[in-house]
């Protein structure tokens, strides 16, 4: 099967090819090393839904504590425990399809619930900067075209998004950028030499915690402002140059990851950012664009605000949207001992959250619904095992710069394994059946 | 091999392929052999007096948690680079400055050379987060 769009990273390659033989996969084509392994069969893959049969005060990390259970029992299970919670929040939703997702806020709006996507351990303060202060964007597809200078800061695709430089920003030949690499100047400012950075025409080193200083600077050479001779031990002279090349390009575009947004100053770091490139607009034409991590974690955050008017951290529980990043994400509520259900849907918390705060898993009911057995399930009550988006069933995600793009299913699912879209929605059904019901009762 | 000794870096998460190929099978010793690492500079690790292959502890405001050394990943002087993960969530701190991220960049972390102490699976680790 050809056209195959990859579901691992942001950049949703959609140009694999994919052989398979008795819905096996026995060679793949054009994918990065990554790719090549997302297609590849899991090794802890389980096939049957699991209960946790034995509970203390608080759950231990045994595998002998669960017990196979039917789908349907699963569902009963799960439902009930997210409809006596007072405080149930959502969580996950970024390697799904948009369609399991709009199952998902579906769900929220049914149980009043907290509904928060993986935004909040990575770019969620990139969109708070960006509800600041505006951005200039630009899909891919123009970048590749138009694009003569490339600054990736805080951000190492050659590790994270291993295509993308070879897609879409460095090396292809564009429209207007003949020459590929030769027409253009690439820069990488980060906190060490990384595999992106040996790429480049040029890296220039940042100490942690710096970049707020060095953005600001940079944003007063553009002004044409006095700086002095160092900045953060940047010379002046080296921040000068970036300057010039910025300005004298035709297109310059800023790709950046996790070394700005989980750095001191979070979401400010990012607005420093987004305002350099508003003085920068004065001069050419430049854009910036997040590298965002899973699959459609893009798509949730279009799905959520379509839905609810925000992107992520959507708190329902007062039958109307709300949002306040750093109150209603998923880590504050957990950590507060607010939060007394979580259902996790195509994400694995447990392997980011601090360890500190995981103790709080252990002693609320989780409900976990994943193609395959994570960090995550091990704290699970309920385990539900789904088909792999994008491999074994069809979807929609969104690309890093918003473009959608229908994901193809090159396998079936094995037997008995539903799409998590249909497993949400049975799940939704299920508890809409459960608050049925109790009018009846209490009657 | 030198005297071993306790030096003070400042701990930043990274991305790593190994990281990214293992996603799959995070309960499987593959995974810890790919996450459950850090980069140090040549400088750094002749300083703590450790090689390529063995074990640190690394301690900061948020925990404390054993990684092994692994050469070969952009090390540089001052940092500890730890692929973000379970290990690396072992010592990231609640300090969330307003978001809901957890403090994963940037901390000061205390790192020495952790003799006959070996890289807790993820299991142990889940084990040691109490109510």
């Amino acid at each position: 099967m050809k056209d195959v769009v990859c579901p691992y990273c942001g950049c949703l390659c959609d140009d694999i090819e994919v052989r398979t033989s008795e819905n096996t996969i026995e060679d793949v084509c054009n994918a990065c090393k990554v790719g090549d392994h997302a297609f590849s069969k899991p090794s802890s893959r389980e096939l049957v839904p699991r209960i946790r049969v034995k509970n203390g005060d608080f759950k231990e990390v045994r595998t002998d504590h669960f017990r196979d259970a039917t789908l349907d029992e699963s569902l009963k299970q799960a439902a009930m425990l997210l409809e006596k919670a007072e405080r149930p929040v959502l969580f996950g939703w970024s390697s799904t399809s948009t369609e399991t997702i709009c199952e998902g806020l579906d769900l929220a709006e049914e149980l009043g619930a907290l509904i928060d996507n993986c935004s909040s351990f990575c770019h969620g303060p990139s969109i708070q900067a960006v509800q600041e202060v505006g951005i200039s964007s630009a899909t891919l597809g123009e970048v590749l075209n138009h694009a003569d200078c490339v600054v990736y800061w805080g951000s190492n695709p050659a590790a994270s998004h291993d295509r993308h430089m070879s897609r879409y920003s460095v090396f292809p030949e564009g429209a207007f950028r003949k020459k590929g690499r030769d027409d253009r100047q690439v820069v990488v400012v980060d906190v060490r030499p990384t595999g992106t950075a040996e790429v480049a025409d040029r890296f220039i080193k940042v100490r942690p915690g710096s970049d707020y200083e060095v953005l600001c600077a940079l944003r007063m050479l553009i002004q044409g402002q006095d700086m002095p001779d160092s900045i953060d031990g940047i010379p002046l002279d080296e921040l000068r140059w970036l300057s010039d090349k910025l300005k004298d390009s035709e297109f310059c575009a800023f790709f950046f990851g996790l070394g700005l947004t989980t750095s001191t100053g979070r979401h400010r770091n990012v607005d420093a950012l987004l305002s350099l490139l508003r003085d920068l607009s004065e001069h050419t034409k430049a854009v910036v664009l997040p590298m965002r991590g899973h699959f459609n974690v893009t798509g949730a955050c279009e799905a959520f605000t379509w839905r609810t008017g925000y992107p992520f951290a959507v708190d329902l529980s007062r039958g109307h949207p709300r949002y306040n990043p750093g109150e209603t994400d998923l880590f504050p509520v957990l950590s507060s001992g607010e939060c007394d259900c979580l259902l996790v849907v195509a994400s694995d918390p447990a392997a980011h959250l601090p360890l500190k705060s995981l103790g709080a898993l252990r002693r609320i009911p989780v409900i976990v619904i994943d193609p395959v057995w994570n960090v995550t399930s091990e704290l699970a009550d309920v385990y539900i095992p789904c088909a792999f988006t994008g491999i074994e069933s069809e979807g929609t995600a969104y690309r890093m710069d918003g473009v959608p793009v229908r994901m193809r299913a090159p396998l079936e699912a094995p037997d008995g394994l539903l799409p998590d879209r249909e497993i949400v929605h049975r799940l939704r059904k299920e508890v809409a059946r459960l608050r049925e019901e109790e009018p009846v009762e209490d009657s | 091999m030198g005297r071993s000794k306790e030096l003070t870096l400042t701990l930043v998460t990274m991305r790593t392929v190994g990281q990214g190929t293992t996603i799959h099978k995070k309960l499987h010793a593959e995974y810890r052999e790919n996450v459950g690492i850090c980069s140090l500079a040549p400088s750094d690790m002749r300083s703590l007096g450790v090689a390529e292959g063995d074990t640190v502890r690394v301690t900061t405001d948020g925990g404390s948690v054993v990684v092994r050394v692994l050469a070969g990943l952009e090390g540089m002087k001052g940092l500890v680079s730890i692929p973000i993960g379970p290990w690396a969530s072992a010592v990231s701190t609640d300090a969330c400055e307003g978001s809901g991220l957890p403090g994963l960049k940037g901390l000061d972390a205390r790192v020495s050379r952790a003799l006959g102490e070996d890289v807790e699976s993820v299991r142990d680790l889940l084990r040691r987060a109490v109510p």
